[in-house]
């Protein structure tokens, strides 16, 4: 808004400068333009000219991204004092011409040398200097002190970038979470902790459900740039949600990591509106990328959606961008390696402590061990109070006391636990996106042709490499049939959501699984809607998620329109099992009968599915399915090839 | 860096008698972590990812442990030790860990083990109540590696 009035200010400095002598000016020389008039209209005629506007870097710089039609721009930056102009929003030009003359402005028309353009705008400033070749002596370049300093103390020398993997029974993690870790420099990998995170977020105040939804998919919160300690960020993402933590270290230099704190610095002092799906936390990282690194071209990727797990695909794809990824496991799961080392006697003794969570008997009982095992043990039952304490922080700290107490008179070193993430670095997973074509066969010969697509993100037939174990996420995804016999064409299935999470019990927690669906279904010629859903309990029958079993109690309403004012519910049990036989080979069954209360009768339906993936991008999918209740009495069989895309 | 460690513990020394001065109550962030806290476990949220409550400023925030979005030099120790109490009070008891090793760092001692054995050694006069807050640690940390002459030669003090 102070920009428009920006010719007045000119004027009001002119008769300012006349009255110095009298007013509060102390120097005389900060009262001057940094440059003389003709050197700026050499640079402003030097823009026309060139057309210096639509450098790709000056773009970078303002965020501006080409309009689909026509020599139109439009910058993502929401946050107006960005601009020096009124038009800097929609005019790289009209921005850059004003940036110029911003630049020549008396440091006395701004409060302190550090609020003067050329130091609130560092990295413009250099672009600027190189582009036009700029000297000092034609137009002075300030010190900016403050700015400087601050840049001295992060004193960092590389870049990554943090992926937080999802976590867990919760949809909202399932993209995961990136941010930015500034290495400071000559501090060793031990002292990791002690790095500085950045993150893009939205300020969401104190909003929450359908409100925060809603506001988040408009863009009607303002995102930031924050920095904290590394170790605050660590806190939130590997103790408290329990996700791991992938660092890919950047393969900046030390050129390239000084542009990207500049440009920092410079958005920090504005905002973007966040949207959840597309300019959100991923998004404007890749942008400051660039920015270091011109040659790379990574926003431009992303058309309506940015997944960040997909951010790290496409920058670990980038030659001699990533130097080294890192794992860092998540607090829950290096405590859980802990009852690894125990034998099967000490994990009886440890298991009962996690039943009932009694201190005192658990000290009874190891008393008359050795004092390695007693460590053991003991180490083990901090590991499950650890993970408890951030759940309920007052009820454990009395006994975590008394357990670490007894701990430390023991002696004896605990031994580092070393933890390598079973299903790699999430750059190696499936893209979320998955396009299926094949055939099949339904019971009174009626074969079909079978289109699928999938917009996100996993099924329990997919490959778990780089994700979850047992997560089960589909957003939108459609089948249509061409039928043979009639040569119909036909949407025969269209789901919203379809999830499933299965958090088998395990020694520290007996977490809950559950499922929910919504969409439309003509499989079998139903053509009904339907919202379903279950909770249930799932085990571990071989470790590692190899072979798991899962029972619901599940619920359905229906709502088919072939009968006036029908709405089906049905309730009733659900069992699903899944083998992940090999790196390549999935198995999976699903059952369920529901009793239907209008129709007093049962209805049931399974579903069993083979798929061999060959590699990342390319499975064959095999399925049988049937389906029995008092409209439908069906089965099939069908066979896809399915081929996952990064969309 | 030794330098400051050994600034920082001088500072802590200054004080540690002493009733503390309101401002030195620990770096009010505690209670921040477990706010967050709160939100995280909702089943829907979505605050941690890139969705958060409160946005803190790069370089102009301050607190009274951070100015310009760093933690201040004299109070590195405190801040660290305030955010991840639990871990700490769990490592030491253990007598090793990567927080603990961090700890170690932050004052100077290029032998995280020996840190270790003597909180362990220790841990009940570091560590004296369940109640205690992070100031108290910190203060009985700070008496303890003092007394220690093996750290006293390791620690750079």
């Amino acid at each position: 808004m102070a920009r428009m009035r920006r010719p007045f200010i000119f004027l009001l400095g002119l008769f300012c400068s006349s009255l110095c002598f009298v007013s509060v000016c102390n120097a005389q020389s900060s009262n001057e333009f940094l440059g003389s008039s003709d050197y700026l209209k050499t640079l402003l005629n030097y823009t026309d000219k060139t057309r210096s506007h639509i450098e790709p870097q000056w773009l970078l710089l303002g965020h501006y991204k080409k309009q689909l039609w026509g020599d139109r721009y439009l910058s993502e930056v929401d946050g107006l004092k960005f601009f020096f102009s009124p038009l800097g929003k929609t005019s790289p030009k009209e921005e850059l011409q004003a940036t110029l003359r911003a630049f020549f402005e008396p440091i006395a028309w701004h409060e302190t040398e550090d609020s003067h353009p050329q130091c609130r705008f560092l990295a413009r400033r250099g672009w600027i200097v190189e582009h036009y070749k700029i000297s000092s002596d034609k137009l002075k370049l300030l010190e900016c002190k403050s700015k400087y300093d601050w840049i001295k103390k992060l004193n960092a020398d590389r870049v990554s970038i943090i992926f937080a993997a999802s976590y867990m029974n919760n949809p909202a993690s399932m993209f995961g979470h990136t941010f930015l870790k500034f290495h400071t420099r000559n501090q060793g990998e031990d002292q990791d902790l002690l790095n500085y995170g950045m993150n893009f977020a939205a300020s969401t105040g104190n909003d929450g459900g359908v409100m925060f939804t809603i506001k988040g998919l408009i863009g009607a919160y303002p995102g930031q740039f924050s920095m904290t300690p590394y170790y605050l960020k660590l806190l939130d993402y590997s103790n408290l949600e329990g996700r791991d933590i992938w660092d890919y270290q950047l393969n900046l230099t030390e050129k390239e990591v000084f542009r990207l704190i500049t440009h920092v610095l410079e958005l920090e002092q504005t905002y973007f509106d966040y949207y959840f799906f597309s300019e959100n936390c991923s998004y404007h990282l890749l942008g400051l990328l660039e920015w270091a690194r011109p040659t790379l071209d990574l926003q431009d990727f992303f058309l309506y959606h940015v997944i960040p797990a997909d951010t790290i695909r496409l920058i670990a794809a980038e030659s001699d961008l990533v130097s080294s990824v890192k794992f860092r496991p998540a607090l829950s799961q290096s405590l859980e390696e802990r009852l690894k080392l125990l034998n099967k006697e000490e994990q009886e003794i440890a298991k009962m402590f996690f039943d009932n969570q009694h201190v005192e008997s658990l000290l009874r009982r190891i008393g008359e061990r050795s004092k390695p095992s007693q460590a053991l043990i003991l180490d083990a039952a901090l590991a499950f109070g650890a993970v408890r304490e951030f759940k309920e922080p007052k009820l454990w700290r009395q006994p975590l006391f008394q357990l670490q107490s007894e701990r430390a008179r023991l002696g004896l070193p605990s031994r580092a636990i070393q933890y390598e993430s079973a299903l790699g670095p999430p750059h190696t997973s499936h893209p979320p996106a998955r396009l299926a074509l094949g055939g099949g066969y339904q019971k009174s010969s009626h074969s079909f042709l079978n289109l699928n697509f999938r917009f996100a993100y996993h099924e329990l037939t997919d490959s778990d490499r780089g994700l979850l174990n047992g997560s089960h996420i589909q957003f939108i995804s459609f089948q249509s049939r061409w039928w043979q016999e009639t040569s119909d064409l036909e949407l025969t299935q269209f789901r919203l959501v379809d999830f499933i999470s299965l958090s088998p019990w395990g020694i520290y927690q007996k977490p809950l699984s559950w499922k929910v669906s919504l969409g439309y279904e003509n499989t079998f010629s139903e053509d009904m809607a339907h919202l379903s859903g279950g909770v249930g309990s799932s085990i571990e029958l071989l470790p590692s998620h190899t072979l798991v079993a899962a029972v619901f109690t599940e619920a359905e309403i229906d709502y088919q329109r072939d009968f006036k004012n029908e709405h089906f519910l049905g309730v009733g049990p659900g069992a699903l099992v899944r083998w992940n036989a090999t790196e390549r080979f999935r198995f999976v069954v699903q059952t369920r009968g529901l009793w239907e209360t209008q129709r007093a009768r049962w209805a049931t339906s399974s579903q069993a599915d083979i798929s061999y993936n060959w590699n990342t991008h390319n499975q064959l999918h095999l399925r049988y399915k049937n389906k029995n209740n008092s409209i439908v009495n069906a089965d099939e069989v069908m066979l896809v090839w399915e081929r996952f895309l990064l969309l | 860096m030794r330098i400051l460690s050994a600034v920082a513990l001088a500072f802590s020394f200054m004080f540690a008698s002493a009733a503390f001065a309101q401002n030195d109550a620990g770096c009010g962030l505690g209670s921040m972590v477990f706010k967050d806290n709160k939100k995280v476990h909702q089943v829907l949220a979505a605050t941690t990812n890139g969705i958060g409550g409160q946005t803190f400023a790069i370089s102009t925030g301050t607190s009274n442990c951070s100015a310009q979005g760093f933690v201040l030099n004299e109070k590195r120790i405190q801040h660290f030790a305030e955010a991840n109490k639990s871990d700490l009070t769990r490592e030491m008891a253990q007598g090793q860990g990567e927080k603990l090793a961090v700890l170690a760092a932050l004052y100077g001692c290029n032998n995280s083990d020996s840190f270790g054995q003597m909180t362990q050694a220790n841990y009940n006069q570091i560590v004296t109540s369940p109640e205690m807050n992070s100031v108290e640690m910190v203060n009985n940390l700070n008496s303890q590696v003092a007394n220690n002459t093996a750290l006293a030669q390791s620690c750079s003090l």
